[in-house]
C-alpha cells in the first residue's frame, strides 16, 4: 500500500511511467513489475513522505527521479531487502527520507549518488556497508546542502573501509563546517584542528583509538575466494608506492590500506615482475623491525613481508589472510 | 527527459578498455558512479578521450540505432572458435577480440576522416538512415541534415546541385562576375549526404566530381570554396544499375565502399519497440556523443599521428606489389605495366593468352586486372590508422590493415574472374564476395612475404637504408662498392626466379638506386 501523496504522483503521468518501464524492460530482461512496486511501496514511498513535508512541490521531480532509478535497481536485481545487496533498499529506507531536503533539491543527483555510494560500499570486501548508513543518516540533516551530504558520504565511507579514497577525502573533510566535520569524525570542536593534523600525518590515526604501541596489528584483510575473499591461493605481497603489491595464484592486486579500511585494486603481472622484492626481516612467525619483535601465531610461518606507507604486510603458508602491523 | 531513456544511453563503462599501468590516484567522486544512472549535471566539464567518445558513438549507433547484428569485422586476441556447417562448409566465427560491424563502422571512420563512403545495397536496409545519423553525429539539426540531403534524380540540373544566380543581378549585371549565386546550404556543410547518387545525370555528376574531388563549386565565373567534409553517398546499386552510369572519375573519388547487410529478423523486437514507442534514434541521439567541429579537427590530427610500423609498411608494398606488373604488357622494363596494356586498348583475354611459364595460380597478380593506384594506398593508410585509434591503439597493427583493405580496395582492384584462382576448389564464391577475395588476398600476400623471410632477408630493403642515410661525404670508392652491391643484388634476385610483380617493383628499385649513385659518381669525377 503506498501513501495518498505517492499514489498521485504516479497516477499523474502514468502513460510516461508506463512507457518507461516497458523500455526497460527491452534492456533488463529480469525486469519484474510486481518487484517495481514493492520497492515503490517500501523504498520510495518513504522518500516521497518525507519530501512532501520538506518541500511538497518538489514530490513530482522526486518520483520522477525515484521511479527511474527503481527500475534500474529492479532490473539489476538490486533492490532486494535480503542477500548481498540488501543495503541498497535499506540505504532508500534509512538515508534517503533523513536527507529529504537534500533529495528535493537535487534529486537527480542525490538518490543516484547515494544508491551507487551504497553498491560501492557492499562490492568492496572491507567495508562496513551498515555502519555507513546508520552514520549518514544521523549527520544528514545536520548537512546544509546536498554538497556537504556529498562529502560527508565520502569522508564516512572511507571511514567505514574505502581506504583508497583517503587522499581526496582529507581534502574534501575542510570544506566541510567545523560542526558537520566534528559530528562525521565523532570528535568535539576543541579537537578538530588536532585530529584534522594528525590525521594528516599518520596514516595508521583513528579518533576513536588512541593506542600506540609500536608494532600493533591495525588491520586484517583478504580471505579465500571460496569465502567471498580475492584470493584463490595464499598471498605473497611486495611493497609499491603508498601500498602494496600482492600475488595471488594468477591474480595480481594492489593493496592501499589504512587505520579506516584496506581495499584491493587489480594490478597486472608485469608491475608485480617490474616491483623489486625488499622483505622486512622475519622468522618463522615471527616479526622482526628496528629491534623489536612480533609474534604472529596460528597461520603458519610468514612466508613475504614488505614496508610501506608506515606499516608491514605479512602473509602467512597456511592462510590466505594478509596482516598490517604499524610501525608507530 | 527521463534520465532513463534506453535510446539516450551511452556506455558508461570504456568501449575497449586497454591493459594500462595501474591507476594510482583514486578520485572520490568514483563512489557516487554506479549501476544507477547520474544526473547528466555530473559530467559536464569533463571531455572525454576522442577515440573513446567515437567508440561510444559506434556502439550507441549498433546498439540503439541501426538494428546491426553483423560482426564481419573480426579482430581475435585468441584463436577463435571456428565452425564448419553444411555442404559448402560455410564458415562460422566466434571472434575472440572486440569485433565491428562494418556498415556502422567505415562511415564512423569516414566521418571522422572527412572522407568520402558509398553506402551501398538493397532499399530499405538504413543507407540513408545510417549518413543522416553521421549529420546528427557532426552536431546538425536533424532537420538541417535532411534538408541538405541531395537525393539523386534523372532530371537534376547543376543549378539543383550548386545554386541559381539571383535574377536581379542576371538581369542588371554589366558584367559576368557582376552575377551573385545562391550557394545551396549543402555546400557550406561538414557532413555531405547524397542519396541515390547514380540516379544523377552525366553531366551533373561533373559538376558534383569538382565539388568531391577539389573542393570548391563553380557556377557563371562565381567559386564557392566548401569546408573539408565527410561525404556519405548512397547507391542500390554500385555496379552501374542506377539511371545512369557513374563517370569512373566520380567512382574513383570514393574512398571506402560499405555494404548494407539484410536484417536478422531475429531483431523483430526491436523494430517493434521503436514503432510502439514512436521513436526514432535521428531524433534521440545523446549530445555526449555528437562532435563539435574542433573535436573533428583534433581527431584528423590524432589520426595521422598513429604509428605505421616497418613491418606492417613493408607488407602493405608487397602486396601492393603484385599487382601492376605484366610482363607481355611492354618491352621495355618501366612499361610493363597493366595500366600500359588498358591505355594501349589490348584486349584483357589477349594479355593473358600471352603470359606463360608462371604459375597463375600462385601469381597473385593474376588475379587483378588492374594495379593499386597511389590514391587508394593513401586512403588505405589513412583508414589503417584511424582504425588503429578507433580501437585505442598507438600503432596501425596488420590486422587494422587486413580489416580496412578490402573495403578501400572494393571498387579499386578489379578482380578478373576468369583466372585460374576462381576456378580452384572453394574459390569459386569470391567471384561475387569482393570483401572476402580482397582479405584472402592480402592472407596469400603475407603468407608469401613470410615464406620469403623478406622481414629477415630484404636486400633491398638494406641497400635502401643504406641510401636514405645520405650521399653527403661519400667517396667515390665507397659509391663504386654501392653500385657494385646493386649489380649483385639484381643477379641474386633474378637467379632461377621467374618475373613476379614485387620482384619487379624491387628490381625497378634496385634501378633507381643504381641510378642515383651513378649520377653522384659523375658529379663527383666532374668536382
Amino acid at each position: 500500500m503506498i501513501s495518498a501523496i505517492l499514489a498521485e504522483a504516479l497516477q499523474a503521468r502514468r502513460s510516461d511511467f508506463n512507457a518507461r518501464f516497458r523500455l526497460a524492460a527491452q534492456r533488463y530482461p529480469h525486469l519484474d513489475g510486481e518487484e517495481v512496486l514493492r520497492f515503490i511501496a517500501g523504498a520510495v514511498d518513504p522518500l516521497v513522505r518525507a519530501v512532501h513535508a520538506c518541500s511538497p512541490e518538489a514530490v513530482v521531480d522526486v518520483v520522477n527521479v525515484a521511479y527511474d532509478c527503481s527500475l534500474q535497481l529492479v532490473g539489476q536485481r538490486l533492490s532486494v531487502d535480503s542477500g548481498r545487496f540488501a543495503a541498497v533498499p535499506a540505504t532508500w529506507r534509512e538515508v534517503l527520507p533523513r536527507a529529504a531536503a537534500h533529495v528535493a533539491e537535487q534529486p537527480a543527483r542525490v538518490i543516484p549518488a547515494l544508491t551507487n555510494a551504497a553498491h560501492q560500499l557492499i562490492s568492496s570486501d572491507s567495508a562496513d556497508t551498515t555502519r555507513w548508513i546508520s552514520a549518514l543518516a544521523d549527520v544528514a540533516p545536520q548537512c546544509a546542502s546536498p554538497d556537504e551530504l556529498l562529502i560527508a558520504g565520502q569522508v564516512l565511507a572511507w571511514q567505514c573501509g574505502l581506504a583508497h579514497y583517503r587522499e581526496g577525502v582529507l581534502k574534501a573533510l575542510q570544506s566541510l563546517s567545523v560542526a558537520l566535520a566534528c559530528a562525521v569524525l565523532k570528535i568535539t570542536p576543541d579537537q578538530y584542528e588536532t585530529t584534522l593534523q594528525r590525521l594528516q600525518e599518520d596514516r595508521w590515526f583513528d579518533p576513536a583509538h588512541h593506542r600506540r604501541e609500536p608494532l600493533r596489528i591495525v588491520r586484517r584483510t583478504g580471505a579465500f575466494r571460496g569465502f567471498g575473499g580475492s584470493f584463490l591461493r595464499p598471498p605473497l605481497l611486495k611493497s609499491s608506492d603508498n601500498g602494496w603489491l600482492v600475488q595471488s595464484a594468477d591474480d595480481y592486486w594492489y593493496l592501499v590500506a589504512d587505520a579506516f579500511g584496506a581495499t584491493l585494486h587489480r594490478s597486472s603481472a608485469e608491475e608485480w615482475r617490474a616491483q623489486p622484492a625488499n622483505e622486512v626481516g622475519h622468522v618463522g612467525t615471527r616479526l622482526a623491525h628496528d629491534g623489536k619483535m612480533l609474534d604472529l601465531p596460528g597461520a603458519g610461518p610468514i612466508t613475504s613481508s614488505a614496508a610501506s606507507v608506515g606499516a608491514i604486510a605479512c602473509t602467512f603458508a597456511h592462510s590466505h589472510e594478509i596482516v598490517l602491523v604499524a610501525l608507530k | 527527459m527521463s534520465a532513463f531513456d534506453l535510446f539516450k544511453r551511452v556506455s558508461k563503462a570504456p568501449t575497449n578498455p586497454h591493459v594500462t599501468p595501474a591507476r594510482r590516484a583514486f578520485d572520490i567522486a568514483d563512489l557516487y558512479r554506479g549501476p544507477v544512472a547520474v544526473s547528466e549535471r555530473s559530467g559536464e566539464g569533463q571531455e572525454l578521450a576522442l577515440d573513446e567518445k567515437l567508440r561510444q558513438a559506434y556502439f550507441w549507433i549498433v546498439n540503439t540505432a541501426i538494428i546491426s547484428p553483423h560482426y564481419d569485422v573480426e579482430y581475435n586476441d585468441e584463436p577463435p572458435q571456428e565452425f564448419a556447417i553444411g555442404d559448402h562448409k560455410s564458415r562460422l566465427t566466434l571472434p575472440t577480440g572486440q569485433s565491428y560491424s562494418s556498415f556502422v563502422l567505415l562511415p564512423l571512420l569516414t566521418f571522422a576522416l572527412r572522407r568520402k563512403c558509398l553506402l551501398i545495397g538493397g532499399p530499405g536496409r538504413g543507407k540513408t538512415a545510417s549518413a543522416i545519423l553521421m549529420g546528427v553525429l557532426g552536431g546538425y539539426s536533424l532537420k538541417d541534415v535532411r534538408r541538405a540531403m541531395l537525393h539523386g534524380h534523372p532530371q537534376m540540373t547543376t543549378a539543383d546541385l550548386l545554386g541559381n544566380p539571383l535574377p536581379a543581378d542576371l538581369i542588371n549585371a554589366q558584367k559576368v562576375e557582376d552575377i551573385r549565386i545562391a550557394w545551396r546550404k549543402w555546400l557550406s556543410m561538414r557532413v555531405k549526404i547524397v542519396d541515390e547518387y547514380n540516379r544523377i545525370p552525366t553531366r551533373t555528376q561533373s559538376a558534383l566530381l569538382t565539388v568531391m574531388g577539389d573542393n570548391y563549386a563553380e557556377l557563371l565565373d562565381q567559386i564557392h570554396e566548401c569546408p573539408d567534409s565527410a561525404w556519405f553517398l548512397t547507391a542500390n546499386d554500385e555496379q552501374g544499375g542506377g539511371t545512369y552510369q557513374v563517370i569512373e572519375a566520380l567512382r574513383d573519388r570514393i574512398d571506402v565502399i560499405v555494404q548494407a547487410l539484410s536484417f536478422n529478423p531475429r531483431f523483430l523486437g526491436q523494430l517493434l519497440t521503436r514503432i510502439e514507442e514512436g521513436i526514432r534514434p535521428e531524433e534521440a541521439m545523446p549530445k555526449e556523443i555528437v562532435f563539435t567541429e574542433a573535436q573533428i579537427d583534433r581527431m584528423g590530427a590524432m589520426i595521422r599521428r598513429v604509428q605505421l610500423s616497418e613491418e606492417v609498411r613493408r607488407r602493405i608494398e608487397f602486396f601492393t606489389s603484385q599487382f601492376e606488373f605484366c610482363d607481355v604488357a611492354a618491352e621495355q622494363f618501366e612499361y610493363k605495366t597493366k595500366d600500359t596494356a588498358r591505355l594501349a586498348g589490348v584486349e584483357w583475354h589477349m594479355l593473358t593468352s600471352l603470359e606463360t611459364g608462371k604459375d597463375r595460380l600462385k601469381d597473385l597478380g593474376a588475379q587483378s586486372k588492374n594495379g593499386i593506384s597511389v590514391r587508394a594506398l593513401m586512403t588505405l593508410l589513412l583508414y589503417a590508422k584511424a582504425m588503429a585509434f578507433f580501437r585505442g591503439n598507438p600503432a596501425v597493427e596488420l590486422s587494422d590493415v587486413r580489416q580496412i583493405l578490402p573495403f578501400v580496395l572494393h571498387d579499386k582492384l578489379i578482380p578478373d574472374i576468369d583466372a585460374p584462382f576462381f576456378e580452384s576448389a572453394g574459390n569459386a564464391m569470391f567471384r561475387s564476395d569482393r570483401v572476402g577475395w580482397l582479405r584472402r588476398l592480402f592472407d596469400l600476400s603475407c603468407a608469401e612475404y613470410e615464406r620469403l623471410n623478406l622481414d629477415q632477408d630484404d636486400a633491398v630493403h638494406a641497400l635502401t637504408q643504406h641510401f636514405e642515410r645520405g650521399l653527403d661525404g661519400l667517396s667515390e670508392s665507397d659509391t663504386r662498392q654501392q653500385l657494385v652491391r646493386i649489380e649483385r643484388a639484381v643477379n641474386e634476385l633474378i637467379k632461377g626466379q621467374k618475373l613476379y610483380g614485387h620482384l619487379y617493383d624491387d628490381l625497378l628499385k634496385l634501378k633507381y638506386l643504381h641510378q642515383r649513385y651513378t649520377n653522384y659518381l659523375r658529379w663527383l669525377r666532374a668536382g
